[in-house]
């Protein structure tokens, strides 16, 4: 449980001063810039995450889960102990989601978290409406643990700095000693007060001309599974192969994986009936995203990503392989690159500070954020592929675990999704899915088998032998 | 480790198919896993679905919410009308419209589903209400005359013109029609009670001519259902 007297005092002598003294306008937003930093704290949510709050529902859960198949099974004790013992390291982590008149805001939460038996479906929505519920929680099955986290929250980068920390705590607590840095956090250490900075307030650059919109893209058909379910399929490939395969194109691993991932798509749409005129589709456009924290100075476990968009245009023609692998490096390379990233961070800022967004009453502006959420985001990328790379265990416990795995929860719009993360020699690709066909993880993994590699594939949906997934054409 | 003849990838010893296109797996008995060692648990109950309310817990919740307001409300009204004038006087009828609202809100999450009985409850209410605004001076003055009257038919009209709607096979623009020919029959009941409440002529006027009018806008909508538009769907008609 989170000291009265926890970390957050001793913030670094700017960020004592009264906010009026600061220049930048986002440092303001928290309570810690003031005098009185043990009044009642409260932080404001970044500009990647106010959208998430608005669209939270049964059906779109906005967590994401990071998990560990480890050696041994896991000592659910320890675990808690683990758990306890790193939690106030990370006080921005520790709070609950509330309703301001305007905005969500996040207070500080005293609540005990506790260690939860995993289930079947994971990334189930947690109920913020409670009082005292955390919007992350820590899991546990057989040789399994998992951390299931809400964008709301962090990013990867953010959320695998806390997993790394708790393994590595779990482990400490087992004998292993592990040294701090590099992504492990002491939990007796200070946080630093630029780890819940905004970043995106900061790297913001006022005047800088508008992104331009994209246009609609193709969406996976599918009836819906159950409510509360998902179909986790996760393949499991050797690192350094598909290291030489991608090389072999002259790509990047995620070049090659979403060069993959969009002939997969192609695959899907190539099957479906009411794509067989061309004239009538739309394009297949996959969201790639990227840690800004690569492109812009910053430190924050706070949301801090943005994408790329490659796209292919069945319109006009079969795209081979080779084409796409082209086409999607190009286009990455060209998102990817600061001055751009710069364009879409200032438009996100400048939207939530226009004076006549922030007048609308939050319960009006739920409304507006989910038609936007629908129009600006789903609307405009066929499904979503993210490589958060390598999982970058310290030694100590490197050999304690087997794989990594992300896994993304999917939403209606998308249907499908995939994380892909490498640890050690095995490289995880795990796809969410919440419609009952599974063509486009069949179009995928088959992909990289006749490409010559060897893929495992588990899915937490058993299927009779010889039934197929209904309504699956591929 | 076995795989997929289909797809071409691995799998998992347990599993008896493949879970990208289900073909199945041979398996080797004494290399094979039981279900238990499934690298995915298989209880499907999340912790968290404690806290998930269901929907009928939810309407408990309501009705409860609704009942507590409504006595609140009451009593604050009777002790403000018993406070300044030490009797029971306009709160009386303050207090019969807050439970009329109560009875009319609570039914249909009481009696979610049920459609039919809900209506004829909430039906039964509005007449109970009349009656009882009206009695509480101690005499019956308009409600047995013109209230009650006047609410039974609509309620029977309407109830019969719905009824006709829906035993339609074909629900296009001639249920326009038949709404037109609800309308007219109410009317035409209307101003007759109207005359014999009010003890004057018994002769209906103003409705039968309000009614042909409808008669025949009605004619000509059945006309134009069963001969022009062949029974089309309203939504595929009027479609934005």
């Amino acid at each position: 449980m989170t000291k009265k007297s926890g970390p957050l005092a001793p913030a670094q002598a700017q960020y004592r001063q009264p906010y009026r003294a600061l220049g930048s306008s986002h440092a303001r937003e928290y309570s810690h810039a003031r005098e009185y930093p043990r009044a009642h704290p409260w932080y404001a949510l970044d500009h990647a995450a106010i959208i998430y709050p608005a669209i939270l529902s049964d059906k779109i859960s906005a967590y994401f889960r990071i998990q560990a198949t480890l050696v041994d099974r896991v000592d659910v004790e320890r675990l808690q102990a683990a758990l306890d013992a790193i939690r106030p390291r990370f006080p921005y982590l520790q709070i609950e989601l509330r309703k301001g008149f305007f905005w969500f805001f996040f207070e500080r939460n005293e609540a005990p978290n506790r260690v939860v038996q995993d289930s079947k479906f994971p990334m189930q929505k947690l109920s913020t409406r409670k009082r005292g519920g955390y919007l992350y929680r820590v899991r546990a099955f057989d040789k399994r643990v998992a951390l299931e986290i809400c964008h709301i929250l962090t990013d990867g980068y953010g959320a695998m700095i806390f997993f790394r920390s708790l393994l590595a705590e779990y482990y400490r607590m087992q004998g292993i000693q592990t040294e701090y840095g590099d992504g492990v956090f002491d939990p007796k250490g200070t946080p630093d007060p630029a780890e819940w900075e905004d970043a995106f307030s900061r790297h913001a650059t006022p005047g800088a001309p508008k992104p331009v919109r994209g246009t609609a893209a193709w969406h996976l058909p599918g009836l819906a599974l159950p409510l509360y379910t998902m179909r986790v399929t996760t393949g499991t490939l050797s690192l350094a192969s598909v290291l030489v395969k991608a090389k072999e194109y002259g790509a990047t691993l995620t070049v090659y994986l979403a060069a993959v991932y969009l002939a997969a798509l192609q695959d899907v749409q190539d099957a479906h009936p009411r794509c067989a005129d061309r004239r009538k589709r739309k394009p297949l456009r996959l969201q790639v995203p990227a840690n800004l924290r690569n492109f812009f100075p910053s430190t924050t476990l706070r949301n801090f990503s943005l994408y790329a968009l490659p796209d292919i245009d069945t319109r006009l023609g079969h795209y081979e392989f080779r084409e796409i692998i082209v086409r999607a490096k190009a286009m990455m390379s060209l998102a990817y690159d600061s001055k751009e990233l710069a364009r879409t961070i200032t438009r996100n800022v400048m939207t939530a500070k226009n004076p006549f967004i922030r007048i609308i009453p939050l319960i009006l502006k739920n409304i507006f954020m989910r038609s936007v959420y629908k129009s600006h985001g789903e609307n405009l990328y066929s499904s979503l592929a993210t490589n958060v790379g390598m999982a970058r265990l310290p030694d100590s416990f490197a050999e304690k675990v087997l794989r990594i795995d992300v896994l993304l929860p999917s939403t209606p719009g998308l249907k499908t999704v995939a994380a892909m993360i490498s640890h050690r020699d095995a490289l995880s690709i795990s796809f969410g899915s919440v419609i009952e066909r599974n063509d486009l993880e069949r179009a995928f993994f088959t992909r990289l088998v006749k490409d010559g590699l060897r893929v495992k594939v588990e899915s937490n949906q058993v299927t009779d032998p010889g039934k197929e997934s209904s309504h699956a054409l591929l | 480790m076995p795989y997929c003849s289909n797809c071409g990838v691995e799998l998992d010893d347990s599993v008896a198919a493949c879970p990208l296109c289900s073909t199945p797996i041979q398996k080797f008995d004494a290399l094979t896993r039981k279900p238990e060692d499934s690298p995915y648990p298989q209880h499907i109950i999340d912790p968290e679905d404690a806290y998930r309310l269901s929907k009928a817990e939810r309407r408990r919740i309501g009705v409860e919410l609704l009942t507590l307001a409504v006595a609140l409300a009451s009593a604050a009204l009777l002790l403000v009308d018993l406070l300044s004038d030490a009797s029971l006087g306009w709160s009386r009828y303050a207090v019969a419209s807050v439970v009329f609202g109560w009875i009319v809100s609570v039914t249909p999450i009481v009696l979610y589903g049920r459609i039919k009985a809900a209506l004829s409850i909430m039906a039964a209410a509005v007449i109970a209400f009349l009656l009882v605004l009206d009695g509480m001076d101690g005499q019956m003055e308009w409600s047995l005359t013109l209230g009650t009257p006047i609410a039974m038919t609509t309620f029977m009209i309407a109830a019969a013109t719905a009824e006709i709607m829906v035993t339609r096979r074909i629900k296009g623009i001639n249920l326009l029609g038949i709404g037109a020919l609800g309308l007219s029959v109410f009317l035409i009941a209307l101003e007759s009670i109207l005359r014999i409440g009010l003890g004057t002529s018994i002769r209906p006027y103003w409705s039968i001519v309000a009614a042909l009018a409808l008669v025949s806008v009605a004619v000509f909508l059945f006309y134009l259902h069963g001969r022009v538009l062949r029974g089309a769907d309203l939504r595929k008609i009027f479609r934005l």
